[in-house]
């Protein structure tokens, strides 16, 4: 890249990157709206193809070489930069649909700045395309925030400096560069520091802040309906901002129902009802009187607690009817990253037979910090697990779920809650599960997740003793239910080795086994839930399953736990907002096996929930390429092994495969061509012979001190034939007439071809590049 | 781009480049390849500029030129009190005739050596300019034409800096080429000792056959009609563009110097006995083409030249013809 940076030497190569990385940007602003990112690049990889295409044609013409475009050259780029502004209306009259007038500007800045950077060999159009580049840049970065525009606008700076440079040094005058040896002067330097300096700045501080700046002075037009495709926020969504209907991070302060302080659900609400509230044992209770103060004190409101769940019992009455789907306001939470998810709020220790209850608070080894100071991040630190990969990023907005629990998937890395980042506003409700002291989360408050995606081939590769030390005994504990469990655990883990395979083994069968049905809840009083589940009926709510996967599991020795919590379903994605809303149908619970280091890993035993795909890290990815690779090859071991003998062999005799293929070439060819051809075909051959083995001639070495070159370790009569072919050859390319008349040029060159084989080239010593040597 | 019409040199032409050859190696022992480039020089019509230190045979190459071309021959030692006029002369008012009459300068002769130049001052080096590129003087607005073989070896000494004037480089450019000489070696030292034995003077008298003026006139004619091929004179632009771009090169080749390379280079092709020019004829005359009129700093001037040759691929092969 930086060898461009030659006095005198135009950087075209810095230009054209740069072009590019602004098309791209642009493109990835106009796509972003309504495509995917791949799709972008997809269309800029093809467009920059184009620009290369013609960059190329161009320095082939013959064309007067002035520093700015001819007259033909300016109306094609405005013609180019038009176009989009006369394609869009006319597509809308033809096929219907919308443009949003930006995007149409933003194309044809576009199509100018590649336009430019084809040109660019005029000085004029090269500065042009540069600064085209970086206004795409700054728009792309001002409406796209990701890792691809991150990394190009990373890319740009970089690139940017250097073309400044490059600039900066081709300006010099000759004076200056020679006086000084080449040294690059103190103002260049100076100013490359500062580049350097700012791009790292720029990554600390981060895109948002100057994108969420700049966003303000963009037009935010399009669409005349907020529904429509090409719409953004800001025109025609006040309402639906108001309502917090459209997106998780936007922002309504009144007349929204989410906000009013009405009986906002809990997840124990939730649970009631989703699964039906759970069946109460009559019992006769004793009324005893109290005293007058103390009649007083329990007239008092007594202190509230935000601790979710405490019990789950499994003993449940069948759900009432439902309301019908509402409107998007009546959501729980609202997620907006990778679908499914589980959001943990409360974990179930302990099982009595009938319910399942909280354990005690616990962090589990884990530790809270502030990211850095004045960050609003706060980041967990815990033991590093080998199974955990990638890193997985959520936005949950809080709608009308009251909890103190944060909600949020499992393996949680760092996360930010608004801008509370005081450690002792949090707790540990039990490991894994944060949340909130004292106070639940207000309605309305962003939470930004980061977790770690737990790898299964990873976790198959674990080793899981029998009687785990990390484990406390209440998570291996069963009660004296149905022997069933342990009798179908037994056999669907028959053969198959101890570890993560039988956890799977486990959950694949249960998930066959019975049917997932929320209202076929356990008659009541049925003196064994899971016999009843397991055995008869086979189809149930969630928590049977959950309960059935987690006994089993205990009874095999791994450490369980049941986890309650919402189920961020896919299906439920709104293509327009970008985000999921979680509502009370989601409730859910599932189960957490604890594994060696003390981490809990979540595995889903009912049929229709899926767990979130594992996010390989790009090193996993190269990993596991490697190993299927390996693999494959294992597999194949005859099949590769002769390939690469084959190749070997083809490699180790390259040349003489080559030499054979250009001899022969050279015999075809020889009658149809003419003595002047034939002549400058064989002086080819024999210089391709003589690369091959390490005596070609370079650069600028003619024919003639090429051959002297030779002469030393060559005999004679080759030298001669040689002599004689190169005069020939130099006559055929140099003068103006033909071949003189009575020379045998077929001859010489058929002696030649014979004498200077690529053994003749490597029998001879190797000899030092030739020197230049002047008369004077 | 020039005609493909030459022909290889005929034998008389042969014998005649054979006879200056000769000659200027009597001259001058041991220095074949500095004779060629002066002989290149002659041959394409430019002049010669020799540095070197004293008593390396300057004058003695100078004197042989003019004998064996045959003209007349003029030296003029350049001097910081040297006038304008003292080089293309001047006119006198004559007493007799009452009338003014013009005095022809040493500018006049076809063999001119103008040694140690860079003593004269610029007004008188500058003398020179009209008579070098032109090849005529104007002397109180009478324009005067100089011989059709005119042919300045100019002189001057690196060693002694003091009181000097460093020619300009638009009067460098007017040269066609730079050599120097160098010391000779030991046999041909040895050999010039043994011929100095008896020889009362310098070898001045002997008696050798002039090519004549009308011959010379013929060879140059026959020089700039060696055909130049498409592939040479893209190579010769290559490397011309290839001295204007490289750092250490403070002024690049002019269209002049360009002009000056390939006329030299065809010369060097006649020498060797060919119709046509090719790379090994541009290579060879490269360093004292370059020398005079590039702005390098004389130690790298060498390893500068070297490196524009090595970089400007060498043309063998046409290119596809384009549809």
């Amino acid at each position: 890249m930086f060898a461009e940076i030659d006095r005198g030497r135009p950087p075209l190569g810095l230009t054209l990157a740069l072009a590019a990385l602004g098309a791209a940007s642009v493109e990835l602003a106009v796509c972003g709206m309504t495509q995917t990112t791949t799709l972008a690049l997809v269309r800029v990889g093809v467009l920059v193809a184009a620009m290369l295409t013609a960059f190329v044609l161009l320095g082939r013409r013959r064309v007067e070489r002035g520093g700015v475009p001819t007259r033909r050259e300016s109306i094609v780029l405005v013609a180019i930069a038009v176009l989009p502004l006369l394609w869009h209306p006319a597509r809308v009259a033809v096929f219907g649909g919308g443009v949003m007038p930006e995007t149409m500007l933003l194309e044809g800045l576009r199509n100018l700045g590649l336009g430019l950077a084809a040109l660019s060999r005029r000085r004029l159009a090269r500065r042009l395309a540069a600064v085209v580049a970086l206004f795409g840049v700054v728009v792309g970065s001002s409406l796209v925030e990701g890792p691809t525009m991150t990394a190009m606008a990373g890319a740009f700076a970089v690139l940017g400096a250097a073309w400044l440079l490059a600039g900066y040094w081709s300006g010099l005058p000759a004076w200056a560069s020679t006086s000084t040896g080449g040294r690059p002067s103190l103002t260049g330097a100076t100013t490359a520091l500062a580049v350097a300096a700012v791009v790292p700045a720029l990554a600390l501080i981060g895109p948002s802040t100057a994108a969420s700046a700049l966003l303000g002075l963009v037009p935010t037009s399009g669409g005349s309906d907020w529904s429509a495709p090409e719409a953004r926020s800001g025109v025609g969504d006040g309402p639906n901002e108001v309502d917090a209907r459209d997106s998780a991070d936007s922002v309504g302060f009144s007349q929204s129902e989410v906000y009013l302080e009405t009986d906002q659900p809990s997840l124990y609400d939730a649970f009631n009802d989703t699964f039906g509230e759970p069946i109460k044992k009559k019992a006769q209770e004793k009324a005893i009187a109290m005293a007058p103060t103390e009649i007083q004190r329990r007239r008092e409101h007594p202190h509230e607690d935000h601790r979710a769940g405490r019990e789950f019992s499994t003993h449940r009455k069948p759900p009432g009817p439902r309301d019908p789907p509402g409107a998007e306001a009546d959501a729980l939470l609202y997620v907006r990253g990778r679908a499914p998810a589980h959001l943990r709020l409360v974990a179930y220790d302990t099982f009595d037979g009938e319910s399942w209850v909280e354990g005690q608070s616990s962090s589990g080894g884990a530790t809270l910090r502030t990211e850095v100071r004045e960050s609003p991040w706060l980041v967990i630190e815990a033991l590093d697990h080998p199974f955990l990969s990638g890193r997985v990023t959520h936005r949950i907005k809080v709608g009308r779920l009251e909890t103190a629990s944060i909600p949020s998937p499992a393996h949680l890395k760092r996360f930010r809650v608004g801008s509370v980042n005081r450690v002792d506003f949090y707790e540990w409700s039990q490991p894994g599960v944060l949340r909130m002291s004292g106070r639940t989360i207000p309605p309305g408050t962003v939470i930004d997740t980061e977790v770690r995606s737990p790898i299964p081939e990873s976790l198959r590769r674990l080793t899981i003793p029998e009687r785990p030390s990390y484990a406390f005994a209440r998570h291996c504990e069963s009660p004296p239910v149905s022997g069933l469990l342990d009798r179908l655990a037994a056999e669907w883990t028959a053969g198959v080795p101890r570890g993560w395979g039988q956890v799977e083994a486990v959950v694949a069968r249960l998930r066959g086994h019975c049917e997932h049905d929320r209202s076929a809840t356990p008659p009541e009083g049925c003196p064994d839930v899971m016999a009843h589940f397991l055995g008869r009926a086979r189809r149930g709510p969630d928590y049977l399953f959950a309960t059935a996967a987690a006994l089993m599991l205990r009874s095999l020795g791994y450490p369980t736990r049941v986890v309650g919590g919402l189920y961020v379903d896919p299906r439920r994605y709104d293509t327009h907002a970008r985000h999921v809303a979680v509502t009370s149908d989601d409730a859910h619970l599932w189960v957490e096996v604890q594994v060696p280091g003390g981490e809990w890993v979540a595995v889903e035993p009912t049929p229709g929930f899926e767990l979130m795909a594992p996010a390989y890290s790009p090193l996993d990815l190269l990993r596991a390429g490697l190993a299927s690779a390996a693999w494959w090859a294992g597999r194949n071991v005859a099949v590769l092994a002769m390939l690469a003998i084959g190749l070997g062999l083809l490699a180790w005799c390259r040349h003489q495969v080559l030499d054979r293929c250009w001899t022969i070439a050279w015999r075809l060819s020889t009658p149809a061509r003419g003595p002047s051809r034939v002549v400058l075909a064989t002086l080819r051959l024999v210089e391709r012979r003589a690369s091959w083995a390490g005596r070609g001639r370079t650069t600028g070495q003619t024919p003639s001190r090429w051959c002297d070159a030779l002469v030393a370790s060559a005999p004679t009569e080759l030298v001669n034939d040689l002599r004689e072919l190169i005069r020939l050859a130099q006559w055929s390319a140099y003068a103006p007439g033909p071949l003189p008349g009575g020379v045998e040029s077929l001859v010489i060159c058929r002696r030649v071809v014979r004498g200077w084989t690529l053994r003749t080239f490597r029998a001879m010593t190797p000899h030092a590049h030739p020197t230049r040597e002047f008369a004077s | 781009m020039t005609e493909a019409n030459g022909a290889p040199p005929v034998e008389a032409d042969r014998q005649a480049v054979e006879a200056i050859r000769s000659a200027l190696n009597d001259a001058l022992r041991g220095k074949a390849a500095v004779i060629e480039h002066v002989l290149a020089c002659l041959l394409a019509r430019g002049h010669l500029l020799i540095e070197d230190l004293p008593g390396l045979g300057k004058t003695t190459l100078a004197k042989a030129m003019a004998r064996v071309l045959g003209g007349r021959f003029a030296r003029v030692q350049c001097t910081p009190d040297l006038l304008p006029g003292d080089i293309t002369g001047f006119r006198v008012f004559d007493q007799k005739t009452r009338e003014f009459e013009f005095l022809p300068g040493p500018v006049f002769a076809d063999v001119l050596l103008a040694d140690e130049i860079n003593r004269a001052t610029p007004r008188t080096q500058s003398a020179l300019l009209e008579a070098m590129a032109e090849r005529q003087v104007t002397v109180d607005s009478v324009r005067h034409v100089l011989s059709d073989t005119f042919f300045v070896i100019a002189t001057q000494n690196p060693a002694e800096q003091h009181g000097t004037y460093p020619l300009p480089e638009a009067q460098l450019d007017r040269f066609a080429m730079k050599l120097r000489i160098g010391y000779p070696g030991r046999d041909d030292e040895l050999a010039m000792l043994a011929a100095a034995v008896g020889s009362a003077d310098d070898g001045s008298a002997d008696q050798v056959e002039p090519v004549g003026h009308a011959r010379l006139r013929a060879l140059q004619g026959q020089v700039a009609g060696v055909a130049v091929g498409p592939m040479v004179a893209e190579y010769l632009v290559d490397l011309a563009a290839a001295t204007r771009g490289h750092r250490q090169v403070t002024l690049g080749l002019s269209p002049r110097g360009l002009l000056t390379w390939q006329r030299l280079a065809q010369a060097h092709a006649f020498l060797d006995g060919r119709a046509f020019v090719t790379p090994d004829d541009v290579q060879a005359v490269a360093r004292p083409v370059l020398d005079v009129r590039l702005g390098i700093e004389p130690e790298a001037a060498g390893r500068v030249v070297s490196e524009i040759l090595d970089a400007v691929p060498v043309p063998v092969y046409p290119k596809a013809r384009r549809a």
